[in-house]
């Protein structure tokens, strides 16, 4: 043969990425597991005991049980005989969701603070389960042509990329393809269609699915596009939500579904006030007041949110912003007579506004509630001392 | 050839490839500008002074380093978009250093250990101890000091993997924060 003929059938075999083609959904009746794919699942299990030990994942046993069920309400069953999924959720601030091929997915508390309600919710588990039924990871490493230089490229991805927040340093390199790099634009089409039809047959309403990528959308422009993968990459946005509603149209009457906004508030409320704790940390201040009000509309008489609304103010501290955190302090204060930080920190603002004698008493207020051991004690004894 | 070399030379420092070079810490007081600090330095570490930071080490920046930094108050932080305002309180200080730390995302399990008022080249400070874990796991320890003067937000701080290397260099450290003044 032409060696020049060679090398063309060579190169056109490596770009159909032929290898991939016969990969077959688990549910497709004849799965069964590749050596390859065992490997791969041994990589996912030190990766996942990385991310434990980080100490990262999100102790709410209450949140976790209702992501699960939600997911097992979207899983079909033929899915469920062969795999084990399981949903864990992780603290972080950024809106991000991803899969591991060995069925664990992993949602931020970022997103579950982001969305508005559990047909969203069913989409977005729907679109990471697909990934593992439909065995991504799996196709996606037979289509690597070269895979040296991929996983070079994913371990330099994870470096540069702050947008998983700490999670970057967990991150093994099949988290941050699942997380950071994402899968090809015909596997994430695939998901989005394959989890599209799951939690529409599971009876949530479908015309939620485009809205998941709406609002986000509106945030991410907002932050400048700080989001990763989910919601930033292939295919783009507007092509995915475009391809919702291609799916709406081609199932024909789609009234009536369950959206259960309610119920999804007070379950993942948690997360929206830890979410917006984290992003006060950050220096997020929109943020973190979108998130604050949002969990003051689910709870209108939590103290500590109107202390955490305090906070936005205290800490940003621009124009009137310390008159009205003494505001939210002191209504935080009527809400919750036992919660000490308030009375510390509408201390250190009388003391920056030179009210000694209002700073005293704050401050008084903060050694009697809090513990013996607490952390600030040592200042606010120093401060009191000097206000005399 | 000649020409080949000073081209070469000249490309380098374009391309920032030449560093300032580490230096023995002088037996003398040492005077960094950039930081408008004076202090004395342990002997027989090793000292990287630029401009943006005094960084020092015995046995390498990964087994231990003190860095002493200066922030302007317009100086945007690395990791949080909190920014220091002139007269905060050093409690409030703490609060923003701590929370450009645990926003970093090379750093997982960051905690503060303890937070404590101090004096530092006679300002009104803190002190606090902290941990978390790099890339590999690895549980580093460190202690903060920081103090406001004017617009200006002075660091010094120790950072060590927790085991063995975090106690042994310790003292040396705070000798270091003792030693500390301000020029202007």
């Amino acid at each position: 043969m032409n060696p020049r003929i060679g090398m063309l059938l060579v190169t056109v075999a490596l770009l159909a990425g032929c290898a991939s083609t016969n990969i077959q959904p688990v549910t497709s009746g004849a799965y069964e597991q590749l050596p390859e794919e065992k490997r791969i699942n041994r990589i996912c299990e030190e990766e996942q005991q990385r991310l434990a030990d980080s100490e990262m994942l999100y102790d709410n046993a209450k949140l976790t049980r209702y992501v699960n069920t939600v997911a097992m309400k979207v899983l079909p069953e033929a899915a469920k005989r062969e795999v084990d999924i399981r949903i864990i959720v992780i603290n972080n601030p950024y809106c991000n969701a991803f899969a591991y091929p060995n069925a664990k997915v992993y949602v931020h508390t970022g997103i579950l603070a982001r969305m508005e309600n559990e047909a969203q919710l069913a989409t977005l588990l729907g679109h990471e389960m697909a990934h593992v039924t439909h065995r991504h990871t799996l196709r996606q490493r037979l289509n690597m042509r070269n895979k040296a230089a991929g996983l070079a490229s994913f371990k330099a991805t994870l470096g540069s990329v702050p947008l998983v927040g700490e999670l970057s340093s967990a991150l093994g390199e099949l988290g941050t393809m699942a997380s950071v790099s994402g899968y090809s634009r015909e596997l994430e089409t695939e998901a989005d269609n394959v989890g599209f039809e799951w939690m529409a047959d599971a009876g949530y309403d479908p015309r939620e699915a485009p809205k998941l990528f709406a609002h986000l959308m509106a945030e991410m422009e907002a932050e400048k596009r700080e989001e990763p993968f989910f919601f930033g990459s292939h295919p783009k946005l507007a092509d995915r939500q475009a391809n919702y509603q291609t799916c709406i149209a081609a199932r024909g009457d789609v009234t009536g579904g369950v959206i259960n906004r309610k119920g999804y508030e007070k379950a993942v409320a948690p997360a929206i006030y830890e979410t917006a704790r984290l992003d006060l940390k950050a220096g997020r201040y929109a943020k973190a007041v979108n998130g604050i009000q949002r969990y003051l509309k689910i709870y209108p008489r939590s103290g500590r949110a109107h202390y955490l609304l305090g906070e936005v103010h205290r800490q940003r501290n621009d124009g009137n912003d310390l008159k009205k955190a003494i505001d939210f302090f002191n209504r935080a204060t009527k809400l919750d007579r036992k919660h000490a930080e308030t009375y510390r920190s509408m201390g250190i603002v009388y003391m920056s506004a030179k009210d000694n004698k209002a700073a005293r008493r704050a401050f008084q207020s903060y050694l009697k509630l809090a513990p013996p051991d607490a952390m600030d004690r040592e200042f606010i004894q120093e401060y009191i001392r000097q206000l005399k | 050839m000649r020409k080949v070399f000073i081209g070469i030379a000249f490309m380098l420092l374009l391309t920032g490839c030449i560093k300032r070079p580490w230096s023995p810490t002088p037996t003398a007081e040492h005077f960094a500008p950039s930081q408008n600090v004076r202090l004395t330095l342990p002997e027989g570490w090793m000292l990287n002074s630029r401009e943006d930071v005094l960084l020092v080490t015995r046995d390498g920046i990964l087994l231990q380093n003190v860095i002493v930094a200066a922030v302007h108050v317009d100086d945007e932080l690395k990791y949080t978009k909190k920014k220091f305002k002139p007269g905060m309180l050093p409690i409030e200080q703490a609060g923003v250093i701590h929370d450009n730390m645990a926003s970093n995302p090379n750093r997982a399990a960051f905690k503060v250990l303890s937070k404590k008022p101090a004096q530092v080249a006679g300002h009104q400070a803190f002190r606090s101890e902290v941990t978390y874990k790099d890339d590999d796991g690895l549980r580093y320890r460190g202690i903060l000091y920081g103090f406001m003067q004017n617009d200006w937000f002075y660091l010094v701080r120790y950072m060590a993997p927790e085991r063995h290397y975090f106690a042994r260099d310790k003292d040396q450290f705070e000798n270091i924060v003792r030693s500390m003044r301000l020029v202007v």
